[in-house]
């Protein structure tokens, strides 16, 4: 494919931001690959997610978040905010990056320049692909159990212990994460946090089957796998304040609406193809689309917040309990209103269309469940509507 | 407690969960979903010596001749353990059309699935989200030399097997008909999905099929009557499947909640939690008296108001068990959201039957359609 010269940072600058959206998306129009465009059912993951980020690094457009110096586009969360949701309206497959998302913020801000110049350039051009170890079979909710160990030993660390529900472990080629470096004190205290290679002697995966039916996720067995010294963030022990400053502003990103309004989408793609209308139906048809429609309004006033910098921390709970849960009302009508063929496993031939309605509606199982499940976030929204209370 | 069983219901249901520990039902329904079948011909032969299969058939064809209600209790025992043979399509459905024959090709088919020798399904519905039974369009021709072409298709017709059995309702000269049709018989063509059950539904395609005179088993009201009552009988036992699936997800979770601890306390002591599974078991036991209670006014005959309380019962127990699937996943946290645990096979199940003969909307909406030509009744 013709490069097209990177699109300068500057240039990026002088455009409004109706400007910006528009230039982003002509790039997709032009350049997106056309067998990616599959909303929702799609993940990117290892090989695809690397020539996808190597594509928007290319062309000028990796990295919205990440300050120049550190060669992102250093762009306002007003453009940020524009570019996925450009890449969602656009129907863009979904992909994790978490190096360029959750790590690369935390190494910005918590790294040496050491760490920096090894690690940034190559999560800019997809060269490494990062998942995030912080979860183990039990501690999940309560992430502050956690039990891995990382001991010293000369100018290494020590980890035994093991992670679960790893999102993509198995195409990672390095892992973030989290391990107790000091034992005996209040349970967020004495933890660290650590950059480690996949293919590090001593580390093993399993892959986990998910009800989607896919192998996103997978358990991670440390057992004496050794992390050099140099690849501890920030300050032995501090490793619970990094971790939690991740759950920054960036949780805007996570209460986007793109799941639900691609669910509902898919409720209008069934309901033509069934050429349902009038009575019941509209009904629902009605409250789904009102549900989405107030969704989108408190999302971009809760978006709107962050940029202005007042955005509280429930605010975030609450849209990521509002989105969730709208998305998994709308896979549960779309099974509704397809009637018999919501008992088909796998695709379903509706007409002239396959949809994916079963793997819709399992993949809108777990929303309620990661990034902190309802309960967490009903009680993050409930003490600062009603104080610690006791 | 109200749930309460006679002597016969208890010992039928004994009989299904003895089975189901002997076999490992939860394992081998895992194994078969990906199978050919979607189950065992073995297992459905070792069903049949249990005498499950031919519950519900006259005496006369060799059956048990039990009565409706107690078998209610095998179905709810089937789907609490979550047994994949195809009882209610083959045992409930296809029994009762062919209980309603004297035609020998009927009395040998009967017979047949007495022994677990033969799968038989009912194939009856030509349109999508149709829950009364087709007008068909699907016609018999006579044949000069004798015998019929069959003509028309059908859809989701369940427990498919390369030899499955099955009763194909029809027209035949104006008149509705049941005929017995081999799956294998020239003209019949068959385009098969995976249901999320792991069972084998196809959509049908007869072109002039043909088909001998005998295999004509119903005609008249004898075929609408059979039809009618075969469907009303098999929603019943698939929302008693339901909810016995849904009271065993129940059960799985709670347990799985005390065992469970984060924040150094067990999960089902938090109040969130423990509010959440009653507002599950609320309609639970809804859907659990909304069945019986169906099943009850259906052996007064199948009247509207039979009809009425067994469309309320699949549309609250198709509700309670998808429910409480969504709550079995979401309480497991991410362990719910995987192939290995087995509420998913649960879950999935559940997205069968309650979409299968009619789902909750559709019910409900017949449920208000048919009050509205009933007396009130607040008894
Ligand atoms: C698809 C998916 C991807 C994931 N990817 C990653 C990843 O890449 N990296 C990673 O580290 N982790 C990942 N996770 C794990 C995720 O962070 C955890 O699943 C989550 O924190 C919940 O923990 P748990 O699954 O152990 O559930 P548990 O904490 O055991 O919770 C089980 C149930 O109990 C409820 N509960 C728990 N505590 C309370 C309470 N105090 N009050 C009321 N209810 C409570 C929960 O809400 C939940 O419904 C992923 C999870 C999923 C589903």
């Amino acid at each position: 494919m013709q490069l097209t010269p990177p699109t300068g940072t500057a240039d990026l600058d002088v455009l409004s931001v109706p400007e910006f959206r528009a230039r982003f998306r002509n790039w997709l129009e032009e350049h997106y690959p056309p067998e990616w465009r599959k909303p929702i059912v799609l993940r990117l993951r290892g090989e695809q997610e690397k020539r996808w980020l190597r594509l928007l690094d290319d062309h000028g457009w990796r990295l919205p978040a990440w300050p120049r110096e550190h060669g992102g586009l250093g762009l306002p969360l007003a453009k940020q905010l524009v570019y996925h949701e450009e890449l969602a309206r656009f129907g863009a497959a979904r992909f994790l990056d978490s190096g360029g998302t959750m790590l690369g913020p935390i190494l910005i801000r918590f790294g040496t320049a050491a760490q920096q110049a090894k690690y940034l350039p190559s999560i800019l051009r997809g060269e490494t692909l990062w998942c995030q170890g912080y979860s183990e079979p039990n501690a999940g909710s309560d992430l502050a159990s956690l039990k891995t160990i990382a001991v010293r030993d000369g100018d290494h660390y020590v980890v035994n212990g093991s992670k679960i529900w790893t999102t993509m472990a198995m195409d990672a080629s390095h892992m973030f994460l989290l391990a107790r470096t000091q034992q005996g004190l209040r349970k967020q205290q004495g933890i660290s946090f650590f950059l480690m290679k996949m293919n590090t002697p001593g580390v093993t995966i399993r892959p986990i089957e998910n009800l989607a039916g896919e192998s996103e996720f997978g358990q991670v067995f440390f057992d004496d796998a050794r992390i050099p010294a140099g690849d501890l963030v920030g300050v032995e022990g501090d490793g619970w304040g990094i971790a939690k400053a991740l759950l920054g502003v960036e949780r805007i990103f996570v209460g986007s609406p793109g799941l639900p309004r691609d669910a509902y989408a898919v409720f209008r793609q069934v309901a033509d193809q069934l050429g349902l209308n009038g009575g019941s139906f509209d009904a629902l048809n009605a409250s789904l689309f009102c549900d989405l429609n107030d969704l989108v309004a408190l999302y971009e006033m809760v978006a709107a917040a962050a940029v202005a910098g007042t955005a509280e921390d429930h605010d975030y709970s609450l849209l990521k309990l509002a989105v969730s849960e709208l998305f998994q009302r709308i896979s549960e009508a779309n099974l509704q209103i397809a009637s018999d063929y919501a008992g088909i496993h796998g695709p379903a031939e509706i007409g002239t269309l396959k949809l994916q309605l079963h793997q819709i509606y399992m993949l809108a199982r777990a929303a309620t469940i990661y990034s902190g499940t309802s309960e967490v976030q009903r009680d993050i929204i409930a003490r600062a509507l009603l104080g610690k209370a006791g | 407690m109200w749930r309460h069983e006679d002597e016969l219901q208890s010992m039928l249901r004994d009989s299904v969960d003895r089975y189901a520990v002997a076999n490992d039902t939860l394992v081998r329904f895992r194994d078969k979903r990906g199978s050919a079948d979607g189950f065992d011909t073995q297992s459905w032969r070792d069903m049949a010596a249990l005498g499950w299969t031919g519950a519900l058939l006259p005496e006369e064809a060799g059956g048990a001749g039990l009565d409706f209600l107690p078998v209610l209790s095998l179905a709810e025992a089937i789907g609490r353990n979550l047994i994949p043979e195809p009882f209610v399509a083959s045992a409930i459905i296809a029994a009762t059309v062919l209980g309603a024959s004297n035609a020998p090709a009927a009395r040998k088919l009967a017979r047949a699935l007495v022994a677990g020798e033969d799968v038989i399904a009912l194939a009856d519905q030509e349109d999508i989200a149709a829950i009364e039974p087709a007008a068909p369009h699907t016609a018999l021709q006579p044949l000069d030399s004798g015998g019929f072409a069959l003509t028309g298709s059908k859809i989701f017709v369940p427990a498919w097997t390369s030899e499955t059995r099955l009763l194909v309702s029809a027209t035949l000269e104006g008149d509705p008909v049941v005929i017995a049709v081999d799956a294998r018989a020239p003209g019949v063509a068959a385009e098969t999905h995976r249901m999320t059950d792991g069972t084998i539904c196809a959509h049908l395609t007869f072109d002039k099929a043909a088909l001998d005179s005998d295999a004509l088993i119903l005609r008249g009201d004898d075929a609408t009557d059979a039809i009618r009552l075969a469907l009303a009988r098999g929603t019943i036992a698939l929302a008693a499947q339901l909810e016995g699936a849904a009271r065993r997800l129940l059960s799985m979770t709670g347990n799985y909640l005390n065992q469970r601890a984060q924040f150094e306390k067990p999960l089902a002591s938090f109040q969130s939690v423990r509010h959440g599974l009653v507002s599950q078991h609320l309609q639970i036991e809804l859907a659990g008296a909304s069945w019986r209670s169906a099943a009850a006014s259906l052996q007064q005959g199948l009247t509207g108001e039979a009809a009425m309380r067994i469309s309320a019962a699949k549309a609250r127990c198709a509700d309670a068990a998808q429910g409480m699937s969504k709550a079995a996943i979401h309480y497991h946290g991410a362990f719910g959201f995987t192939e290995e645990a087995d509420i998913g096979l649960y879950a999935n199940a559940i997205l069968r039957w309650a979409s299968w003969l009619g789902n909750a909307d559709a019910h409900r909406g017949r449920a208000l359609n048919l009050s509205r030509e009933q007396q009130p009744t607040c008894n």
